[in-house]
């Protein structure tokens, strides 16, 4: 690398190469899909990408990324020339060299030592097909004469500049190749891994024919470069010292123009020339065709000008420079708080002063705003990496699958973005890999045989969705079960009480796989659990829902950026914390007299029951080893709260003046929770105190907590105390919660909950309760009861020994109980009656009888286990005591049945 | 058809003679290739196609097999081209320039 090069131009260089690389990926897809229909546009704008950097990379000197773009430019140079037409196996070979320029380019320094020889092969292949010489030659002869070669002169340029000798090697195929137990292959990348291979060649005119070829040890020429000296040269190509001949090196020099670098002079160097400029060789082909994109051609013109155009609208700036700038920004506003807290309600007090402060608000709020907005960047610079990757998948798994994007203009923290990375790229995969079947297999079941992998990114709710789905052929959560009882993540018994969601979600499990076998793509049972591992070190959470045969989608939901986020202030123990309000599901409020229905035990440890659910409980005081701190309902004090239980409402001391079931209602003693959300799990934690929603800057922490795990950062409040910030998956760790048991736990206690309810509505029965004599009770259950109605004693007639009344313009006869069962009579001269109606099921027709009573008690709900009457009588369904009175139930239905039915 | 390693299937057409060894061109394939081959091209007017689809590796022997049929192609004035070649074998190939003597088109994916 030239010596004047300053890093921050090389640094530049590299921006402005990644870029291009980026810009041109879709680019070369679209020529792939295009073909020959490609818009000239789109191949001048790869092709001029590659040229600039080709040209920087020759103007600092960087080797192999000047050969490997020059390379890929001839490629391009063809296409663009309509002479080769591009085909995926093209295309193949120029997306392996992109990656290889981007490898380079990710440790520029080091770029020359990273191997490119296979693409420079595979690209020079293509040329050779084409009829293309890849560059001027000069001629090489060993020392002392010997046969001339010609070699491509910017290889040997190239290897003269990293110091190496350049050697003759003579190899025999069977004697030096078999007889050593290697291959051609093998012996090759031996060679290839301790130097360059300039050329080679077999000596094919050693062959007369088929006939007796076999016998025939055939020898292969090698015109190699390498740093090391003749000796140890041959002991590395594993060939006998006679074999190997160095070349006239200072011929050499002098044929390719290149000056001694053990003998040059930094002051020497050339001239610094602009990034994109005149590369410093630029070998004219030898085959007569002209430098791919010759200095100040029109096209060339057109970009430098479009180039300039756009410099004066942007700015190149480093992140470092934008992160201070952040952290700054955040100190500011801090400053700005604690100043509005310290001037408080004086703020009126001097004139102007409240303006001032007005004024410094909003451009504090601004300014944070705007350079917050510098760092933030389009979701799209990672879903565009997703085309190119599914491309090459389809083609190694010979499927075939198309990515369609909405929302790549979605805006998150540049870090945020840099990490997401990682997590996409492996769902991704998993898409392509297990998700969409093959072409036959989608056929077969009706499908498109092309299967869609759809990305989508979209802010609700001050957070970034990102949402990953294929229609492919969905997971099902039986397989998925019995994978992961194999593996051990769960037992049958969990199992069994898991929904399909919840098991379906068991791929992000650590160690789980579906994979028969490990692959180059997947089956390792790694990429799921680092999705959500790392997206939840991002403050997010990720979960995955699935429809065998039609697909499965899986859901991210991000903050914008991790230097300020909203949380929640919570305080614990006379001390505050904050909680990220990405983590926090909701609060609750569990009254002092609620505690003992919502709060039980499973396994010793307390939990929270919640609509159905358990939540596992963690006292933060606890976890955080903080003394926990009781406010004495009567005089206000703190003391330290011994209570073990949280239904223990015992005071902590003695002589307390409320009884105890005024402790249980005093608000004092009632429980905040904050239920967080941990992965698909759930969990509260009981603090002392809630405070505030607040937008809090995110400091990291000092190298000394690095290993408290519950903590995720420390932030500065606006009256300058400096409070932890709490880190839901730690702190779940730290308390030890196992939420696989509870959620078991928690649906054996819902059904046994539900049975005894069950139990109870049997049990339950809502009944009147009346007299017919003075001191029997009776009841009739309600939903048998059409009527009751009031009757004077002079409203009834008798006909015969029977009594009846007027109905509805009826007569409706009447029973009396004495005279169906063993009970006391009305006592005689009751004026006032009533007549229970009883309910006709299921007909229109007038009820059977009505029955005679004196009293109408109550009507009620009660709770009651029948027990059988000596008594005996029609509708008679037993006793029970009621009210502190032995009561007998009856069904007023089968007793006026009963009684019409022997009625004449 | 050829079905064990070391085969030769041989499908003449009026485009081409087209040889598909079955499996790898290492030394325990050659002897048998190297008869059948002989058999095959015995007569041939026509270009000669050495098919490797069924080929991943390739040792000294399967070079010199390769060569040696060239050389009978080249003697008898007849063309010959190699199709069908795996990611390995022709990356031995360019490294040993074959490609200046003879057609090689890599296998399709």
């Amino acid at each position: 690398m030239s010596s004047f090069a300053d890093e921050s131009i090389i640094s530049d260089f590299v921006a402005e190469s990644r870029e291009h690389l980026s810009s041109i990926e879709p680019d070369l897809l679209a020529m792939e899909q295009d073909g020959a229909a490609a818009v000239g546009e789109v191949i001048n704008r790869v092709f001029r990408a590659i040229h600039s950097i080709k040209g920087g990379a020759g103007f600092f000197a960087f080797e192999n990324l000047k050969r490997l773009s020059h390379a890929m430019e001839s490629v391009l140079m063809q296409v663009r020339d309509g002479k080769l037409s591009v085909t995926p196996a093209i295309m193949d070979v120029v997306f392996g060299a992109l990656d290889r320029l981007r490898a380079m380019l990710d440790d520029i320094q080091s770029s020359d030592s990273v191997p490119c020889e296979k693409e420079l092969e595979a690209l020079k292949g293509i040329l050779d097909r084409q009829g293309v010489a890849t560059g001027k030659t000069v001629k090489a002869k060993t020392k002392g004469g010997g046969p001339l070669f010609d070699l491509d002169a910017e290889g040997v340029r190239s290897a003269l500049r990293r110091g190496m000798t350049l050697y003759h090697a003579i190899a025999y195929l069977h004697r030096d190749v078999r007889d050593q137990g290697l291959t051609p292959l093998a012996f090759l990348n031996n060679a290839l891994s301790v130097g360059t291979c300039l050329d080679a060649f077999i000596d094919v005119m050693a062959i007369a024919d088929l006939e007796g070829c076999l016998e025939q040890d055939l020898p292969v020429t090698l015109l190699f470069g390498t740093v090391l000296e003749p000796e140890l040269a041959a002991l590395a190509l594993k060939l006998p010292p006679s074999q190997l001949k160095p070349l006239d090196m200072d011929a050499l020099k002098k044929s390719a123009k290149v000056a001694d670098p053990k003998k040059a002079d930094p002051l020497q160097a050339p001239e610094p020339q602009p990034v994109g400029g005149t590369p410093e060789f630029s070998p004219v082909p030898a085959a007569g065709g002209a430098d791919p994109a010759p200095e100040g051609s029109p096209e060339e013109k057109s970009a430098s000008k479009a180039s300039r155009e756009a410099g004066s609208e942007t700015l190149r700036v480093r992140v470092e420079l934008l992160t201070n700038l952040m952290n700054l920004a955040g100190e500011l506003v801090l400053g700005r708080n604690q100043l509005m807290l310290a001037v408080g309600d004086r703020r009126r007090d001097i004139p102007g002063l409240n303006g001032i402060l007005q004024n410094l608000n909003q451009v504090t709020t601004e300014m944070q705003e705007g350079i917050m907005q510098t760092r933030m960047q389009p979701i799209g610079m990672v879903f565009s990496r997703f085309p190119r990757i599914i491309r090459d998948m389809s083609r190694q798994l010979a499927k075939q699958i198309e990515v369609q994007i909405q929302g790549a203009e979605v805006e998150m923290d540049k870090s945020i973005v840099e990490l997401l990375t990682d997590p996409l790229t492996h769902i991704i995969r998993n898409c392509a890999d297990h998700a969409i079947e093959d072409p036959a297999e989608r056929r077969s079941k009706g499908k498109n045989p092309t299967g869609t992998i759809y990305l989508d990114a979209y802010h609700e709710g001050g957070q970034v969705n990102i949402v990953i789905r294929d229609d492919g052929r969905g997971i099902d959560p039986k397989k998925v079960g019995a994978k992961a009882v194999t593996k051990g993540l769960i037992t049958q018994a969990q199992l069994a009480e898991m929904s399909e969601r919840e098991i379906v979600n068991l791929v992000f499990a650590p160690g789980f796989s579906m994979a028969e076998k490990i692959s180059d793509i997947s089956g390792r049972g790694v990429g799921m659990d680092v999705v959500r591992t790392n997206t939840e070190k991002l403050g997010g959470h990720v979960e995955m829902e699935s429809v065998v045969g039609q697909g499965t989608t899986v859901r991210l939901q991000l903050p914008l950026t991790l230097a300020i986020i909203p949380s929640m202030i919570v305080g614990v123990s006379n001390q505050r914390f904050a909680i990220p309000q990405v983590n926090v599901v909701e609060f609750v409020w569990v009254k002092a007299s609620e505690v003992r229905t919502k709060v039980e035990r499973v396994q010793g440890a307390e939990v929270l029951r919640l609509r159905d659910q358990l939540l596992p409980l963690v006292r933060l005081a606890d976890a955080l080893d903080l003394p926990r701190i009781y406010v004495d309902p009567d005089s206000g004090e703190a003391a330290e709260d011994r209570r073990q239980s949280l239904a223990d409402r015992r005071g902590p001391g003695e002589g307390k003046s409320l009884r105890a079931e005024d402790r249980r209602k005093d608000w004092r003693s009632d429980y905040n929770v904050v239920v967080l959300r941990q992965g698909p799990n759930q969990f509260g934690v009981i603090v002392d105190e809630l405070f505030d929603i607040e937008e809090i800057v995110v400091k990291p922490l000092s190298s000394f907590l690095h290993d408290t795990k519950c903590f995720s950062g420390a932030t500065i409040l606006g009256d300058g105390r400096v409070i932890m910030i709490l880190d839901a998956s730690g702190l779940s760790n730290l308390a030890g919660l196992h939420f696989t048991d509870l959620q078991a736990e928690g649906k054996k206690r819902a059904e046994k909950e539900l049975e005894a309810r069950a139990l109870k509505a049997s049990r339950l029965r809502s009944v009147i309760l009346f007299k017919a004599a003075v001191g029997e009770h009776f009841a009739v259950p309600q939903d048998k009861v059409q009527r009751l109605e009031r009757i004077q004693a002079g409203a009834i007639e008798r006909v015969g020994d029977r009594e009846y009344i007027d109905y509805r313009g009826e007569g409706l006869p009447l029973i009396r109980l004495d005279g169906v069962m063993e009970v006391s009579p009305i006592a005689p001269g009751t004026e006032e009656l009533y007549v229970i109606i009883p309910k006709v099921l299921g007909s229109e027709s007038p009820p059977p009888a009505g029955i005679l009573i004196s009293t109408i008690l109550d009507a009620v709900d009660v709770e009651v286990d029948l027990k059988p009457v000596e008594i005996k009588g029609p509708g008679l369904l037993g006793s029970a005591m009621v009210q502190d009175h032995l009561t007998l139930f009856l069904d007023p239905v089968a007793l006026a049945g009963s009684a019409a039915g022997v009625a004449p | 058809m050829a079905t064990k390693p070391g085969a030769l299937k041989v499908q003449k057409s009026e485009e081409a003679l087209r040889l598909s060894p079955r499996g790898d061109l290492v030394a325990s394939t050659v002897e048998s290739l190297r008869s059948g081959m002989l058999k095959a091209i015995d007569g041939a007017q026509g270009p000669v196609v050495l098919d490797l689809g069924t080929a991943r590796q390739i040792d000294s022997l399967g070079i010199t097999l390769t060569l040696g049929l060239f050389k009978s192609c080249q003697k008898k004035g007849i063309g010959f081209s190699v199709e069908g070649v795996s990611p390995d074998i022709l990356r031995v190939f360019r490294l040993f320039n074959l490609t200046r003597f003879f057609p090689i088109e890599e296998a399709a994916k």
